[in-house]
């Protein structure tokens, strides 16, 4: 744990008119299409590449990276209203764990790894963060695939676990080598390694990555040093904020689905709306979706705060993962209930908002580890309980 | 210096956040009086006016108004620390609802006349106001009040009664809602006044509560003539003065002071009775701290409003509705980690220190129901904020159809 001065590069708040109109094109750019997403489902695809080039091209997937390196060099702000468009459009494109993760980690690791960030940002390669151990611990401590054999013909054994992109062109793994942690690039037909494939909630795909004796060449070795294990720590909080943003998306879309419902549905002759029970009920969700969304502005202005340390940056992830996770759920569960047995039909699109829900709840941790995690982190005798990077 | 005589010593939000805290906290751990800190009831003006008028001559009465009003001018983030640090070493708060509502009002609806009249006495604590709002067939069905205000020359007369009035025994000047047309639709013959409390006519009985405390008070009124200046806004247009006032009250009762004290003394407890550690309990106590922090959160962002000059939309029922929800819980959950000593009144042996448990149990019971009530707000919401459909109306429900109502007590 540390005060010391923000792992990531820093980027100050972008101005709200700014903000408010990425949100406005965005959402005419990527409006919801729940159609498309059943149907990339349907063919058994976790994403549409075509649609990743669209991401490209509207300049979103380098959001992170800096313009050095041919991105837009934006602050968490920018991120997380991008984050939002596409989680209210249900768009399964992996913005989060493909992009706002691989440049977070990457950029800031000078070296090879910087032709990976380029790459990235040109929409020509996809690259899959592969660095959680078994339990999907929420702080990494210690890389679960180890290397051996010496650096000059290094060997990888172990599982790098829930890796969110299988589909990726290659996989960056963490991995552990001479006692010391190491960034390793990985292609998908790397000698040794098998995939072992999981079916999500909503259609995508997650997979173990099971490395048996996989020999990899010295020049696969990105980058070494704690380093590797700070900056990734640091990439993870800054995805855990732009992952709570797609899930302010994915309430905000789930509750309108819903208000709409229960103004048109006509029971016992009047509008479901009319009926105090079910606005009231209605009402806490729309606080819950409220309090999403003051907790992601929170957030996101120790993000763009210089005076942050990497100690805020955290506490300030948790905080706002820990909400949307529950919020989210409670959301659309409800939103399932108060719309009837319709609600339940992969046929409206409201299901797809709840299968989305449960698949980014819990991705890089659930709420209430979060709870756990911020608690420690805000609290003066919890210091080095949390293994945030050193 | 300001047309209203207050001298702010710097622009305070051109400091860092760490120097405006320290600065405030010196100030507050310097001069607040040892014994008024966590004090488990409302203080008689008697009790605390030493350290208020202490802060009227800093010029830090009023926190949230503008500079150019004789406030500190203080942005969101800058004002909730103000407000954190008083909750942080359980600074009291005195009857302030001339500094939390009529200022506002006056600016928003007053005449320059009347800003020049009534500011002055708010900004130095000789005003202190309560509010008439709530009568006994009128609660969260504010509309339905009855107190008339009858013009006659150039002063209204005005006979009633209002009720839920607190502190009402305490302070100097009423604010209230009575009828001026008694044949218009419910809430548009309604006016809003500023009543000095010494007028002839008037009469404060105060009412005990569950606590034991004597807080809320009834107030009649009996021919009591009151100045055609005092009338904020035209007349029969009291209503949207009055919600005004509601929707500056609603960020008041949202602010985190009142949850942020809660979990304090929930934390304490929770420690003074060896639970802190059990993982229980650590989880509730993890969840209701990030609930004070997103509270936090929401609260900036209309905090931001009010700090410009503006009045806050319907959604901001929900700071309401979250805060006192909040604090209901937190109490719930103290009592059940306090044990026996639960149920004690006023000070009790809790491991190694006195505390008062119920205390919060007492303050959060009410707030659900004053500033009109939580199911109230919720409707209010539903019709305005959410565009749902209105009830139909019930058979024999004879009044005009309206726009929601809003009710308040405070």
């Amino acid at each position: 744990m540390t005060n010391s001065p923000n792992t990531s590069s820093f980027v100050g708040a972008a101005p709200e008119e700014m903000l408010a109109d990425l949100k406005a094109v965005g959402r005419k750019a990527v409006p919801p299409d729940v159609a498309r997403v059943r149907a990339l489902r349907d063919e058994g695809q976790d994403f549409d590449r075509a649609q990743w080039q669209r991401l490209v091209d509207l300049g979103w997937i380098g959001l992170s990276a800096p313009v050095h390196l041919g991105g837009e060099g934006a602050g968490m702000d920018v991120v997380a209203t991008v984050a939002e468009v596409l989680g209210r459009a249900a768009a399964p494109e992996p913005f989060a764990s493909a992009a706002v993760l691989p440049l977070h980690w990457l950029a800031q690791l000078p070296g090879a790894a910087e032709q990976v960030v380029e790459d990235i940002v040109r929409g020509e390669l996809i690259a899959g963060p592969a660095w959680q151990d078994e339990a999907g611990s929420i702080a990494v401590a210690s890389p679960s695939v180890r290397a051996n054999g010496g650096a000059d013909a290094p060997v990888l054994n172990g599982t790098a676990w829930w890796l969110p992109v299988p589909d990726a062109d290659v996989f960056m793994v963490l991995a552990q080598l001479s006692g010391e942690p190491v960034l390793v690039r990985c292609a998908r037909d790397q000698r040794g390694l098998t995939l072992v494939p999981l079916e999500l909630a909503d259609g995508s795909r997650s997979a173990h990555l099971r490395f048996v004796d996989a020999p990899i060449e010295p020049a696969a070795v990105l980058a070494r040093g704690d380093r590797v294990l700070r900056t990734l720590n640091a990439a993870v909080d800054a995805t855990r904020l732009a992952v709570s943003a797609e899930l302010l998306g994915v309430m905000e879309r789930a509750l309108e689905i819903t208000l709409d419902h229960l103004r048109q549905r006509v029971q016992f002759g009047r509008p479901l709306g009319s009926f105090q029970a079910l606005q009231h009920a209605a009402v806490d969700l729309f606080i819950q979706m409220r309090l999403t969304r003051a907790a992601l502005e929170g957030a996101t202005r120790v993000w763009t705060d210089p005076g942050s340390t990497d100690r805020d940056r955290a506490a300030a992830s948790s905080s706002v993962k820990a909400r949307a996770s529950a919020a989210s759920a409670l959301i659309t569960t409800k939103a399932v209930h108060l719309h009837g047995a319709i609600g339940f039909t992969d046929e409206h699109d409201l299901g797809q908002y709840v299968n989305r829900a449960v698949v980014l709840g819990a991705y890089l941790g659930t709420a209430h580890e979060h709870r756990d995690r911020y608690q420690e982190l805000t609290d003066d005798e919890g210091l080095n309980k949390v293994g945030v990077a050193q | 210096m300001n047309r209203y005589g207050v001298v702010q010593e710097q622009d305070w939000n051109l400091l860092q956040d760490a120097e405006f805290q320290a600065l405030v906290r010196a100030e507050i751990e310097a001069n607040y009086p040892e014994e008024l800190r966590y004090p488990p009831r409302r203080l008689y003006w008697r009790e605390q006016r030493v350290w208020f008028q202490r802060m009227a001559e800093k010029g830090w009465i009023a926190p949230s108004w503008p500079t150019e009003y004789g406030g500190m001018g203080l942005e969101p983030a800058k004002l909730l620390i103000f407000l954190s640090e008083q909750e942080r070493w359980g600074v009291a708060r005195f009857q302030d609802q001339g500094i939390r509502m009529i200022g506002p009002m006056l600016v928003n609806h007053g005449t320059e006349e009347q800003r020049r009249r009534f500011l002055p006495g708010i900004l130095s604590c000789e005003d202190r106001y309560c509010q008439g709002y709530s009568e006994p067939e009128a609660g969260s069905d504010l509309a339905s009040l009855r107190t008339r205000a009858r013009r006659d020359g150039d002063a209204y007369v005005v006979n009633g009664s209002k009720i839920w009035t607190t502190m009402a025994h305490d302070v100097t000047h009423i604010m209230l809602l009575a009828r001026t047309d008694p044949d218009a639709v419910a809430q548009r013959g309604i006016s809003f006044f500023i009543i000095e409390l010494s007028t002839p006519g008037i009469t404060v009985r105060p009412i005990q509560d569950i606590a034991g405390h004597r807080e809320l008070c009834e107030v009649f009124f009996e021919d009591v003539r009151v100045p055609v200046d005092n009338r904020i806004g035209e007349e029969n247009a009291g209503w949207d003065v009055g919600k005004s006032v509601l929707s500056y009250e609603r960020v008041n009762i949202g602010t985190p002071q009142m949850p942020a004290y809660a979990l304090e003394r929930l934390q304490t407890i929770a420690r003074l009775r060896g639970m802190s550690q059990d993982r229980l309990v650590k989880g509730r106590l993890a969840e209701l701290k990030l609930d004070v922090k997103h509270l936090s959160d929401l609260y900036t962002s209309f905090a931001a409003i009010l700090v410009e000059g503006g009045t806050p939309g319907p959604d901001v029922s929900i700071l309401k509705i979250w805060a006192t929800e909040l604090t209901r819980r937190i109490a719930d959950l103290i009592g059940e980690l306090a044990g026996p000593a639960g149920a004690v009144k006023g000070q009790v042996q809790v491991g190694d220190e006195q505390v008062d448990v119920l205390d919060v149990f007492y303050k959060a019971l009410p707030s659900t129901i004053y500033g009109g009530s939580n199911d109230v707000q919720r409707n209010v919401i539903a019709k305005r904020v959410l565009g749902l459909p209105s009830e139909p109306p019930l058979r024999g429900d004879a009044r005009p159809s309206r726009t929601p109502r809003s009710g308040s007590d405070a």
